[in-house]
């Protein structure tokens, strides 16, 4: 995988969140004399519907809630890929029960791979949701963009070549001829 | 006062904005360094150097020399080593300290035959057939009538963006004309009578220069050069096959030996070109930073039948191959994954590499290859030999912000660029410490770089930690507060590759380096 300034310092950070412990006051209890001792239970998790991205594109920061009888506070998150290497980055945003998570592929590749969200109280409850992103490709004719690049001048920015997966042209020197004038 | 302040900045602009890399190390400053570069050494940087001229009678002037075309074995022909006519070669100068160029003087190229373009032609049984070589005679500095091939140069000042500022050409002062020839490579002395010949016919490619909006002129040559570089280049890469640790200081250490030197029978190709300080300085402080680069167009089409005027078709943006400016980032600092995107890549960028710097890896391997050897030598049981002190603000300071009072410019940006101060007078070529500042001798490496000063075993020294120990500052022995003794066990060891280099293996005259080995006996 080619490293890219978001990611060099990204990578960091997500790792960081993957694990972040959010701190708040947790739930009171009420009640008075001997009140039953609550049951715990597992963490709640908005669901995360499907997403489908161009390559080379991360999604959107996509939302999503985080509630415990223990309070959100209490709550550790991790992410996890079903192809890390489709899916490598992903990183958690937000705080409190009000969390993010912004998914970014691999550098050209394509797929659909599942993205789980685990949240874990501190009883060690834990409940997780999944959804799958799809990462399609985006072609272009290396003729078609050959001619668009030469179009630019000298002093332009270059065209972009991350992004797309490239298609090999008809085996044709007309292809390129009136180039060659 | 002057270190406190330094160290903050350096703390301040290090792990976080600190750009890039540090130079250090070594090896073979930056000969085929990166993998898609090595696929156009017409392109590919080697060396740039940057001093305050100390030929005599140069005071106030600039040198700047940026080396292409890495291990030229001087026998290459026939086609020996042309640039590229499709590239554009640039020398850029930061004057105030953005880390943006400030001035770009631009190198482009054409390369013709004789004949219109159609080359020497013999009559073969009442045909007229072009001949097969490059040359076909004699050559030499009043007479080139018998050289098939030739190169030429405009040189163009852009101020200000390099590629949306404003540019005007470089004037030839004798003529007024643009277009500047470049010597063919030194074939031999057959073709050229001697090497003395050979230096004569390369000066007359020599030439006093009008530089727009300069009131002095300056001085620019192209041409093949010896290889100004030594290292002990293959042994440094087989798993650094030696002890590089001067065989005078620790057993079984490597002795200096110009044997060393592995690159010592190559040539180079430099575009020299020096210019008043009061042209390069700005409304900065006399510091000025300045890298050299090239560029070819996005895209380029080969040509299914080509000739020898259109092998292919280049068009597009200019976009960025190879970068350089310190001896030896890209080569031994940058990772593997980067170093293309380094030679991409601009000054003011620089810091999406600033892990590379900080947290460097090299004295890592150099801890794994040798921690073993230095304990059984020395009796020590250091369990690690690697600098301590992460993230490395030492280096950051060292290679990325320039030293305080020396080569700093009045506004930091952490980045990777060649700082001189352009105020601090020239040494005289026998004068000068090799060892540059930390030698005592203010005018050399890291203020800049001349050709002399060893730059590998510099580096090899910085990078495990020679700034944590002491240093002499105009002779006291000075500790910058950058890091502690404790923190480099081995420090203050003398690194170094075995390959000596010094102010005499040069001329003393522009362009400082030396006249091509010869092509029929190397």
């Amino acid at each position: 995988m080619k490293l890219n300034s978001k990611s060099r310092w990204g990578a960091p950070l997500a790792l960081l969140a993957t694990s972040a412990l959010v701190t708040g006051c947790g739930g009171g209890g009420s009640g008075s004399g001997a009140a039953p001792v609550p049951q715990n239970t597992a963490p709640v998790l908005s669901p995360l519907v499907a997403q489908t991205v161009n390559q080379d594109t991360p999604t959107p920061a996509l939302a999503f809630t985080v509630s415990d009888d223990g309070g959100a506070g209490a709550v550790t998150l991790t992410t996890s890929s079903s192809d890390a290497t489709l899916l490598p980055g992903l990183v958690l945003g937000g705080s409190g029960g009000t969390r993010t998570l912004t998914v970014t592929p691999g550098e050209d590749a394509t797929g659909t791979a599942n993205v789980t969200v685990t949240a874990m109280d501190a009883q060690g409850k834990s409940s997780a949701i999944s959804f799958p992103v799809t990462v399609t490709a985006v072609s272009q004719s290396i003729a078609s963009y050959t001619n668009t690049a030469f179009a630019l001048m000298e002093g332009d920015t270059p065209v972009p070549v991350r992004g797309f997966t490239f298609v090999q042209d008809a085996d044709d020197d007309a292809t390129f001829a009136p180039l060659l004038q | 006062m002057t270190v406190k302040l330094h160290r903050a900045a350096a703390l301040t602009t290090g792990a976080a904005l600190a750009a890039a890399l540090l130079p250090p190390t070594t090896f073979a400053s930056s000969h085929r360094e990166a993998p898609a570069i090595t696929r156009m050494p017409a392109v590919d940087s080697t060396d740039f150097y940057m001093f305050n001229s100390y030929e005599s009678g140069r005071d106030g002037y600039v040198t700047m020399l940026a080396d292409y075309l890495p291990l030229q074995d001087p026998y290459g022909g026939p086609n020996y080593f042309a640039l590229d006519p499709s590239a554009l070669y640039e020398i850029h100068v930061d004057s105030d300290g953005d880390a943006k160029e400030d001035l770009t003087f631009q190198f482009r190229f054409t390369n013709r035959l004789a004949n219109s373009n159609q080359g020497i032609k013999l009559g073969i049984g009442g045909s007229q057939v072009a001949v097969p070589f490059k040359n076909v005679g004699p050559v030499s500095a009043s007479d080139s009538s018998l050289l098939n091939f030739s190169e030429s140069y405009t040189l163009t000042l852009v101020r200000g963006d390099r590629r949306k500022g404003q540019s005007s050409a470089v004037m030839n002062t004798a003529d007024g004309g643009t277009v500047f020839g470049k010597p063919y490579d030194f074939i031999g002395t057959k073709t050229f009578g001697s090497v003395q010949g050979y230096q004569s016919y390369a000066s007359k490619f020599l030439y006093n220069v009008n530089i727009p909006g300069c009131d002095k002129p300056g001085r620019v040559f192209v041409g093949q050069r010896k290889e100004p570089f030594a290292v002990n280049l293959g042994r440094i890469f087989d798993l650094v096959n030696i002890v590089p640790v001067d065989g005078t200081a620790f057993p079984g250490g490597i002795m200096q030996d110009p044997a060393n030197n592995q690159i010592a029978d190559k040539n180079i190709t430099t575009l020299a070109l020096e210019v008043h300080s009061s042209c390069l300085k700005g409304t900065g402080n006399g510091v000025i930073g300045a890298w050299t680069s090239a560029s070819l167009r996005q895209a380029r089409i080969l040509n299914p039948r080509p000739t020898f005027s259109k092998p292919d078709v280049s068009g597009g943006a200019w976009t960025q191959v190879s970068r350089l400016s310190a001896p030896l980032v890209n080569e031994v600092v940058i990772g593997i994954p980067d170093k293309d995107r380094f030679n991409s890549s601009q000054p003011k960028d620089d810091g999406q590499f600033a892990t590379y710097v900080t947290n460097p890896t090299l004295p890592a391997l150099l801890d794994v290859l040798f921690r073993g050897p230095v304990n059984s030598t020395l009796g020590t049981s250091f369990t690690n030999i690697a600098p301590s002190n992460l993230p490395r603000n030492d280096l950051v300071t060292a290679f990325l912000t320039g030293f305080p009072g020396v080569n700093q410019q009045s506004k930091v940006t952490a980045s990777e660029m060649m700082r001189l101060n352009t105020g601090i007078a020239a040494t005289p070529a026998a004068q000068q410490s090799t060892f540059g500042v930390a030698g005592g001798d203010l005018a050399g490496f890291p203020n800049g770089r001349r050709p002399g000063d060893d730059a590998v075993d510099l580096a090899l020294r910085v990078v495990m930690g020679r700034l944590c120990y002491p240093i002499p500052v105009n002779g006291t022995q000075t500790d910058l507060g950058l890091c502690k003794p404790s923190d480099a066990p081995v420090g203050n060891a003398p690194f170094t590759d075995g390959a000596p280099i010094t102010a005499q293996d040069f001329d003393t005259t522009f362009p400082y380096l030396r006249t091509p080995l010869s092509g029929e006996s190397n």
